[in-house]
């Protein structure tokens, strides 16, 4: 690793200041686990590392009425395990089950995960099907910004120079609604995933769909919302055909490359396989009305 | 079996202890006074002249203590075939081309790593890009590009280990890149493929894998005053390292001083010696400190061998009962732009052929073919699991055409003890026979597999399917190569316990342990009384090195012999102070006691005391063994005659998978390996050298491809090359079969490397049992199972 | 760039440390502090040689800043046997003759070290999947999952002495 200068700010506004100051040579250290190995591989050569994991406050998942707030540097082991998000969005503490290894998840955090931008980040998908909001800090104050709206790219984001992701909040969770998380890889653990999906959907009290999401991962240059698909499903009732030209569309939404990782092909297949699956899933969740 | 008291029992390693503590000292853990750090500069292109190297700003770098260039190792040509047919191709930094990406260029030494990446960064290197070549027929052709063309005339070293002069270099293989080539043919094929009753023809295709050993390669160097160049080294074989660092260096052998280190796996990978080794020891003479270089992993996936990518043609004519009677087989290497050892796998992938399946028409021939990719080399059964593979894929696919059960068919071929191999090697031993059905018996084979030539496509009707797949392999038990022997030697201590000294390297083989466990059994002690020594150029007798799988029989039979030597003396000082004959006398627990007369014993202890009072003798046993004990010659890697080894080992696997067919992703639930390795000595260590080959094969069967892009190794990591985890982790059962080899110490024989060729073949045709697609090219990836279902469906369509 | 003089608390020791702030964890520990013990084998997170615990619970240190341990108390392989008793993870290696080479085992101990202890009824799934982070190439694993239920169990035969 090259070396550089190190900043260890303790309130947010230093924090911006420094990062604001420094402009693209400086990065947000946060759990360092995409940060530490780009630098390794000298992808990224910062002059200046603003470590923003000593700021108080900006870790810790919260529920207010039927809100929930987590804290961009709160550790994906702690989303795992925790009976909030348990209980209010399983499928986020699902995704978080499946990212690297449990030593990695005790240093890498959900806001980490985001800023990094990768097609397959773990956590994307869920977070765009629960239609999480993102807060921003930056030197001209806090914005907000859905979280759909925040890749631009791999590894491109609306973070401007100095901004930092400090909460994601997911509100307005429907009573009958349910989530899941899907993801597909080689090893079934300790890798990336090859595709990534996330379904949410909503009923009212007459089984119709009120409001649908479906997110995919790794088949696009950021991960995308199957908006085709969720057209597809609102204000219909389920029922397998509907499942099947949901999928239809979804399958459509994607632009699945081939790499060292997989096939065009054989992601295409699997964006179709792991539709199906979650729509199913997460019919059944939503049926069992297991978000309250 | 035969009733030993400690040979056969599973007892705790002697290493364990330090290596749960953290105190092992491995070569990554040496750091010496005044060490200084050393970085290797690289080829970015595959193939390149160089026009230009300047060092000039590199060498202002504060920190930065010494550079050296294709220019300071003008003279030290050397590779590990060097022989005047082969002669060696490779220089430790590139001289006037690279040629592959990955090639050495320059070495630095500084005083820490960043300034000697910062002084790597500052060199300047000029080349002309020169196009390359990547695929070994492409390679092959007239107007490919040449990847050597200069002709290497000189002498080899090993002629003067009685290496032949014989016919140098050809110039027509020059041309057309190709390496090696070996050509071996008994019989007469062309009659009895006229006679076969059926005869097929298919193409197989085995990926790159990497080693991944888990202690990254490292090399320290430190050169004192008097001359003597100390090393620490990752490594198999410590005297081979030597001899091969002496004659590039210009030192006598016993200049060269190579310590002791643990070695954090090897697998073939740590056999050879590497450019960054002399780079190091340079250095070291250069600067007059200790340079340490440790390889980067992207560094070890790229530039330290990597398994021969292989296409096998196999056409065997076989009688209706399923006898095979001719095989015709043609390989394909790609060798990559050094030879490693091209010309040996070439040779060898006809040795794991012969011993296994009786084939009296044979026509078999091999060819390596430079490319300008990363070097191929020796790994795990170096060239068993690409032949096996195919073999016994195509094997399968015979039994099914003749409504076989594949079992029954490799039991009408197998070998048995007495019969002589082609080359003249004679099996002593030979389980075959007993590792097929006992392994089909405990696996409920028949049942399982149901009846011969039934519709696979009958098995259930879920998205998962389970099958069932047997395969075979054999392995070597020591092959001559330098320095041609193992010496052991036993020392007693006047408190009754022993040393052992060995220059075998502990790599994780429990060497160490199973060399103890055998001087112990001779001496009539406990394991807990031997302390062992090993792996130490100045401390340790010679040996052959653990990379020809002679570690059990070769060494082991060279410390047997150590510990008789010392266990004749002790008896004989003792029979004079218990007055009785030699053969009165049994040694057990510690004591020599006159036979029945408990009465009249003594401990060792008393005897070595007795001998040192009386006489001065300590009592030092020693003993050495010549590899392969009946030839002085090399075998001949082009004709494939001459005796290589004096006993194989063998095992058969079953191996059960469970395919998805909506993922085309495959499982391996059970690998069930029975195996001869003749008496293991310690059944503890005997089956983590099965369970870690079955994980291995398991990893190279199903995820582990090195990925290339036009020379470039896309995949040089752990996140993307994907070895097995513990969350894949198959039931892995078996057991070893009853069996003795009378040239192995207490029966034994080799275990271990062999284990992991039939992994590949047995859940490949596992595979086509569960889901009734063959799968010819490994690793067996979901999209191509996928694709391989699509296009079933298509065709039954 | 300019040293940083570090305070790491190690296996209860305090080490004062001058490092360069790009300077890992993983380094320190093993160049600086002379504990090698935890080893390299990918410097990517991928492997887990390196794992430490930090705070008691398990990371790769090669993905640590070893600026970023300072005020947290750090535990490695070193730190495990007590009055020279071995803790009983390693006990158990040693009977199940879970290592080979041992390259991968310091690491492999602290995380089932601590993963028994969040947990000590793991299931055997858990287990593995808790072990997932940890690379093994000589053992295909299967009598480290021997020895790390045989620990959950309290299935052990003594204590060995050091040699
Ligand atoms: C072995 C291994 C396995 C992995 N497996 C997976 C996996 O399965 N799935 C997966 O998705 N990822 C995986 N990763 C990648 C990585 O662990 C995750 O993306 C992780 O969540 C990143 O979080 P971090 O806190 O470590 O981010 P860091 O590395 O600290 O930062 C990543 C990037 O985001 C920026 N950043 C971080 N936090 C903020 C913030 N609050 N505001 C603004 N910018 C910020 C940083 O400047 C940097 O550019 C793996 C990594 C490793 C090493
Ligand atoms: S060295 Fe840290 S995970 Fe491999
Ligand atoms: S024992 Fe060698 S890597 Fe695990």
């Amino acid at each position: 690793m090259y070396p550089f200068e190190y900043i260890e700010p303790s309130t947010l506004p230093e924090a911006v200041a420094a990062l604001a100051e420094h402009g693209p040579d400086a990065v947000a250290l946060a759990g360092g686990t995409d940060l530490l190995v780009m630098m390794r591989a000298d992808t990224i050569r910062p002059k200046v590392v603003v470590n923003i994991k000593r700021i108080p406050g900006l870790s810790g998942i919260a529920a207010t009425n039927g809100d929930v707030r987590v804290g961009a540097l709160t550790l994906v082991r702690d989303i795992e395990k925790s009976p909030v998000l348990r209980a209010r969005a399983p499928a986020l503490s699902e995704a978080a089950r499946w990212l690297g290894s449990v030593q990695i998840r005790h240093l890498a955090t959900i806001g980490g995960n985001l800023c990094r931008a990768a097609p397959s980040a773990e956590m994307a998908p869920t977070l765009l099907a629960l239609g999480a909001r993102l807060h921003l800090v930056g030197v001209q104050g806090q914005r907000v910004v859905p979280v759909e709206d925040f890749f631009l790219g791999p590894g491109r984001t609306v973070l401007q120079p100095g901004e930092i992701l400090v909460e994601i909040s997911l509100d307005g969770l429907a009573p009958r609604s349910g989530s899941t998380y899907l993801r597909h890889s080689i090893r079934p653990l300790m890798d990336l995933a090859l595709v990534n999906v996330a379904a949410y959907l909503a009923l009212d009290a007459a089984g119709t769909i009120t409001e649908a999401r479906i997110a995919l991962g790794a088949v696009a240059p950021t991960p995308i919302r199957a908006r085709a698909a969720e057209a597809e499903l609102c204000g219909h009732t389920a029922d397998p055909a509907l499942f099947e030209r949901a999928t239809e569309a979804a399958v459509a939404a994607a632009r699945p490359i081939s790499d060292v990782r997989s096939t065009a092909v054989y992601r295409s297949r699997m964006v179709r396989l792991l539709t199906q699956r979650a729509l199913a899933q997460t019919l059944a969740a939503a049926q069992n009305g297991h978000v309250q | 079996m035969k009733k030993y008291n400690v040979v056969g029992k599973p007892l705790p390693r002697v290493d364990a202890y330090s290596k749960v503590t953290g105190q092992a000292k491995f070569t990554v853990d040496i750091n010496l006074p005044g060490m200084l750090h050393g970085k290797i500069l690289r080829s970015p292109h595959p193939h390149a002249r160089i026009l230009s190297i300047d060092t000039s700003a590199a060498e202002k770098l504060p920190g930065v203590r010494a550079i050296i260039t294709g220019t300071d190792t003008r003279d030290m040509r050397y590779a590990f075939v060097d022989t005047p047919r082969y002669p060696a191709d490779q220089y430790p930094l590139a001289q006037d081309k690279v040629r592959y990406i990955g090639d050495e260029v320059a070495a630095v030494a500084a005083v820490d790593l960043e300034t000697a990446q910062a002084a790597i960064d500052l060199i300047r290197v000029e080349y002309e890009v020169l196009p390359a070549v990547f695929d070994p027929y492409e390679a092959m052709a007239a107007d490919a590009p040449s990847v050597h063309e200069s002709s290497y005339s000189g002498t080899s070293i090993w002629e003067e280990w009685g290496a032949k002069k014989t016919d140098a270099s050809r110039a027509d293989e020059r041309v057309n890149n190709v390496s090696g080539r070996t050509v071996i043919t008994y019989g007469d094929t062309d009659a009895a493929f006229a006679a076969a009753a059926y005869v097929r023809e298919d193409r197989f295709e085995t990926g790159s894998t990497a080693h991944c050993a888990m202690e990254p390669h490292a090399a320290v160097a430190h050169y004192d005053p008097s001359g003597q160049m100390h090393l620490w080294l990752s490594s198999m074989g410590i005297y081979y390292k030597r001899y091969v660092m002496s004659k590039v260096l210009k030192l006598p052998t016993s200049s060269v001083h190579i310590h002791k280190t643990y070695v954090g796996g090897a697998f073939g990978g740590k056999m050879d010696v590497y450019p960054y080794e002399i780079c190091a020891a340079i250095l070291a003479q250069r600067t007059g400190r200790p340079v340490k270089i440790e390889l980067t992993r992207p560094e070890v996936f790229t530039t330290t061998r990597i398994r021969f990518p292989t296409y096998i043609d196999i056409k065997t004519g076989v009688a209706a009962d399923g006898r095979i009677l001719a095989q015709h087989i043609r390989t394909v290497v790609n060798n990559g732009a050094y030879r490693g050892t091209g010309p040996v796998v070439i040779f060898l992938f006809h040795g794991w052929t012969a011993p296994v399946y009786r084939v009296e028409n044979m026509r078999y021939e091999g060819v390596s073919v430079w490319t300008n990719n990363p070097v191929g080399g020796p790994q795990r059964g170096h060239g068993a699991p690409q032949i096996r593979f195919a073999i016994d894929s195509q094997l399968d696919m015979i039994a099914e055409d003749l409504g076989l059960d594949p079992a029954e068919m490799m039991l009408k071929n197998v070998r048995h003890i007495g019969d002589v191999l082609p080359n003249g090697d004679v099996l002593k031993s030979c389980g075959l026979t007993d590792c097929i059905t006992q392994a089909a018996a405990a696996t409920d084979w028949t049942k399982k597999r149901g009846r011969p030539g039934s519709d696979r496509r009958a098995r259930g009707t879920g998205t998962k399917r389970r099958g069932v797949g047997i395969s075979t392999t054999t392995m070597i038990s020591g092959a001559p190569y330098y320095p041609f022997a193992s010496a052991g030697v036993v020392q007693l201590h006047d408190d009754g316990r022993a040393t052992l000294l060995t220059g075998v390297v502990e790599m994780g083989q429990g060497a160490e342990t199973t060399l103890a466990m055998v001087a112990a059994e001779e001496l009539g002690l406990q394991l807990s009384d031997i302390r062992v020594v090993s792996g130490d150029t100045e401390q340790t007798p010679v040996d052959m090195g653990s990379f020809l799988s002679g570690g059990a029989l070769v060494t082991g039979d060279a410390v047997r012999l150590a510990a008789a030597d010392a266990r004749r003396q002790l008896l004989q000082v003792a029979s004079e102070r218990l007055d009785a004959q030699v053969d009165e006398l049994d040694l057990s627990n510690g004591r020599v006691c006159v036979r029945d007369r408990p009465d009249r014993c003594m401990s060792i202890a008393e005897v070595v005391h007795y001998s040192i009072k009386e006489s001065g003798n300590p009592i030092i046993g020693r003993g050495y063994r010549k590899i392969l004990s009946a030839s002085d010659r090399y075998p001949s890697l082009a004709k494939g005659t001459g005796r290589w080894t004096d006993a194989y080992g063998f095992n058969a696997q079953v191996a059960e998978v469970e395919v998805d067919l909506e993922t085309g992703q495959v499982q391996l639930i059970r690998a069930t390996t029975y195996h001869d390795c003749g008496q293991p000595l310690n059944p503890q260590i005997v089956d983590g050298q099965v369970f870690g080959s079955v994980s291995t094969g398991q990893g190279q069967a199903l995820t582990e491809q090195l990925v290339f892009n036009q020379g470039r190794i896309v995949n040089a990591s752990f996140q993307d090359y994907r070895v097995p985890t513990a969350l894949e982790t198959p039931i892995s059962d078996g057991a070893a079969v009853e069996s003795f080899e009378p040239a192995g110490p207490f029966g034994a024989k080799e275990v271990g490397e062999g284990t992991l060729a039939q992994t590949l073949g047995a859940i490949a045709n596992a595979v086509y049992d569960a889901a009734g697609v063959r799968i010819r090219s490994l690793p067996i990836t979901p999209d191509k199972v996928l694709a391989a279902l699509a296009e079933q469906a298509a065709q039954r369509a | 760039m300019k040293k940083l003089m570090l305070s790491l608390a190690v296996n209860g020791q305090v080490y004062d440390v001058a490092a360069f702030p790009h300077r890992t964890l993983l380094e320190v520990l093993r160049d600086d502090i002379g504990l090698t013990g935890t080893k390299r084998g990918c410097d990517d997170g991928d492997c887990g040689a390196c794992t430490v615990l930090l705070d008691g619970l398990p990371v790769t240190s090669c993905l640590v800043l070893a600026v970023d341990a300072v005020e947290k108390t750090i535990t490695t392989i070193e730190g495990l046997a007590t009055a020279g008793q071995l803790h009983p993870m390693q006990q158990a290696f040693i009977e199940h003759g879970a290592l080979q080479c041992g390259f991968c085992t310091p690491g492999l101990i602290v995380t089932a070290k601590q993963l028994l202890e969040e947990k000590p009824d793991s299931s055997d799934e858990e287990i593995r999947a808790g072990l997932a982070g940890n690379l093994c190439r000589c053992t295909g694993y299967v009598q480290i999952l021997a020895a790390v239920a045989a620990c959950r169990d309290g299935q052990l035969a003594g204590q060995t002495e050091a040699p």
